[in-house]
């Protein structure tokens, strides 16, 4: 932790080198979070790129709390996904794929185990919007309980129940498909 | 009840031990070996948090990598070096106002606007509160401050929702607090006040109440509006016929543009001016004789200022009822954007929002 913030506070200073390493550790996971969170993988691109240059910007600003650097990243992700739906919901919405919009995975994949990311973004979008989070974070994100609940602001305890009730309903959503 | 409390905390945290185990590549079948009691249970949990994981498990494409990596590197090019720390950031706030005010007296309004624009996590932004308690302060009157209370109102929001998305909590924090307490003080300005009140509901002074009528009208004292009144008191002459006193519906604005017509020209100038084709009539200013010209400014002065006061009220309604809508609505959206434990203090600046909306425009209704 203490190396983290050191690593912080030089990249704060526009030290390329530690920019760097901050760019390289975050990438993949916020761009995995984002495409389980929109199940749009071009969408997800332009708003990965966004969310690191929007860090760039306000890095300055940034003051070490204890938190991981990776908590702010992901918030900063989290709002613009809001934002993104926000301006959705505000277009004409294309509608599901039709076995998804039954809410449920392709039976055969599902025996393959073989679920498509924009497939289990889908089943996703049917728990509440904590249980996603939590999904997200901890699966997509590769955030281990403990940065999960900094993220959430909740407490460990918490965030093990909400897990547990996340993956419960996520595995009721993916048997509709295969039952039916 | 607490057993199955306690139950459920025990498989809560068997489970998360289980997932890092599994996540970190060991057979499913290896972790409930150790927990056969909840093996039914936890079997298929950890299979779908699996495949969960297996989903998720993709790469970003190398082309958008690439790109992606260009454009960073390039924000980072157009980017300032920070190798010397700024003027401002080593100074105490109050310096840093002080010396960007003195700045903006010697350089001009540039910095103002600058400022202006700035966000809490700006070195001018401590520029821009000092401006607007300077413009509070240069605010004679209590509409005049709680219009400005209304317009800073607005800024905070503006403020709330930029640091929200920045993810800069602690500016979130600040910046719903002075929100609040703008709302407040605007509300406390726009409050009843029973014995300041006129028909108008807007004199705060003697001075400024309108007239009732002329014969009566009261002699104002110069030190209570120095500005308000013609160039010197003017008692109003009883031989001479006042003009009728012009009905104005309290809300609605003034029907007379109110910002020049009524210069001091010598009644013996006063032609009447033929009207365009296609154009109003002009506003012409009536004949008078000389000996009630003076009398008839100030009587003509005070209307002046009654309408731009009439204006006023309900430019505040209006900015108030636009601000009502939308304001309560913007911070809603934000309450997705902050962690779970700053939502409470939101939600509460966004209930006190509301009510001093409320609140202050039934106060300007009365």
């Amino acid at each position: 932790m203490q190396d983290e913030q050191s690593l912080v506070r030089r990249a704060q200073q526009r030290e390329q080198a530690a920019l760097t390493q901050l760019y390289e550790e975050n990438f993949d996971r916020i761009y995995r979070y984002i495409v389980l969170k929109i199940g749009d993988r071009t969408e997800a691109e332009d708003m990965t790129q966004q969310v690191f240059l929007n860090a760039l910007k306000s890095i300055s600003s940034y003051k070490w709390k204890g938190m991981p650097f990776s908590a702010w990243l992901f918030r900063i992700a989290h709002n613009q996904i809001v934002d993104y739906y926000r301006k959705k919901s505000r277009r004409p919405t294309v509608p599901l794929d039709e076995s998804m919009a039954m809410g449920g995975i392709d039976p055969m994949k599902m025996a393959e185990r073989k679920v498509e990311i924009e497939q289990m973004a889908q089943a996703t979008q049917k728990l509440t919007k904590a249980q996603q989070e939590v999904i997200s974070l901890r699966f997509a994100g590769d955030l281990p309980i403990a940065e999960v609940a900094k993220v959430m602001g909740k407490s460990e305890g918490a965030i093990k129940a909400l897990q547990h009730s996340a993956i419960v309903a996520l595995r009721k959503v993916m048997l509709v498909g295969t039952v039916t | 009840m607490k057993k199955d409390k306690d139950k459920e905390r025990e498989f809560d945290d068997i489970l998360e031990e289980c997932l890092g185990r599994v996540l970190r590549g060991e057979p499913i079948e290896s972790c409930l070996a150790d927990y056969p009691e909840h093996a039914p249970g936890l079997g298929p949990l950890l299979q779908t948090a699996l495949d969960t994981r297996q989903a998720a498990a993709i790469k970003p494409r190398p082309e958008f990598r690439e790109r992606a990596w260009y454009q960073f590197q390039a924000a980072l090019r157009d980017m300032e070096p920070k190798e010397h720390r700024s003027f401002f950031s080593w100074q105490p706030r109050w310096v840093t106002a002080v010396v960007a005010i003195f700045a903006v007296l010697v350089i001009g309004s540039g910095t103002v606007a600058a400022a202006g624009n700035s966000l809490p996590d700006n070195p001018l932004y401590s520029v821009k509160l000092a401006t607007e308690a300077v413009r509070l302060a240069f605010t004679p009157s209590d509409l005049g401050k709680a219009e400005l209370y209304a317009q800073f109102a607005d800024k905070r929001v503006d403020e709330i929702i930029a640091m929200a998305d920045k993810g800069n909590n602690e500016q979130v924090e600040k910046a719903t607090e002075r929100m609040n307490n703008q709302l407040v003080a605007m509300v406390n300005l726009v409050g009843p006040e029973e014995e300041a009140l006129g028909e108008w509901g807007l004199a705060t002074s003697e001075a400024e109440k309108p007239p009732v009528a002329p014969q009566e009208a009261p002699q104002p004292r110069a030190e209570e509006a120095p500005m308000l009144t013609a160039e010197e008191p003017v008692p109003v002459p009883t031989p001479t016929p006042a003009p009728e006193p012009v009905p104005v519906p309290a809300p609605a604005p003034a029907p007379t543009p109110a910002p020049a017509p009524v210069e001091k020209i010598p009644s013996a100038q006063v032609e009447q001016v033929p009207a365009k084709a296609g154009e109003p009539a002009p506003v012409v200013a009536p004949k008078v004789d000389l000996s009630s010209a003076n009398a008839q400014q100030a009587q003509v002065d005070e209307h002046d200022i009654e309408y731009a006061e009439a204006d006023r009220h309900e430019k505040l309604r209006q900015l108030l009822l636009r601000q009502a809508l939308e304001n309560p609505e913007a911070l809603r959206e934000v309450l997705e954007k902050v962690p779970e434990s700053m939502r409470a203090d939101l939600l509460a600046a966004i209930e006190q929002a509301v009510n001093s909306y409320d609140l202050a425009l039934k106060n300007l209704e009365k």
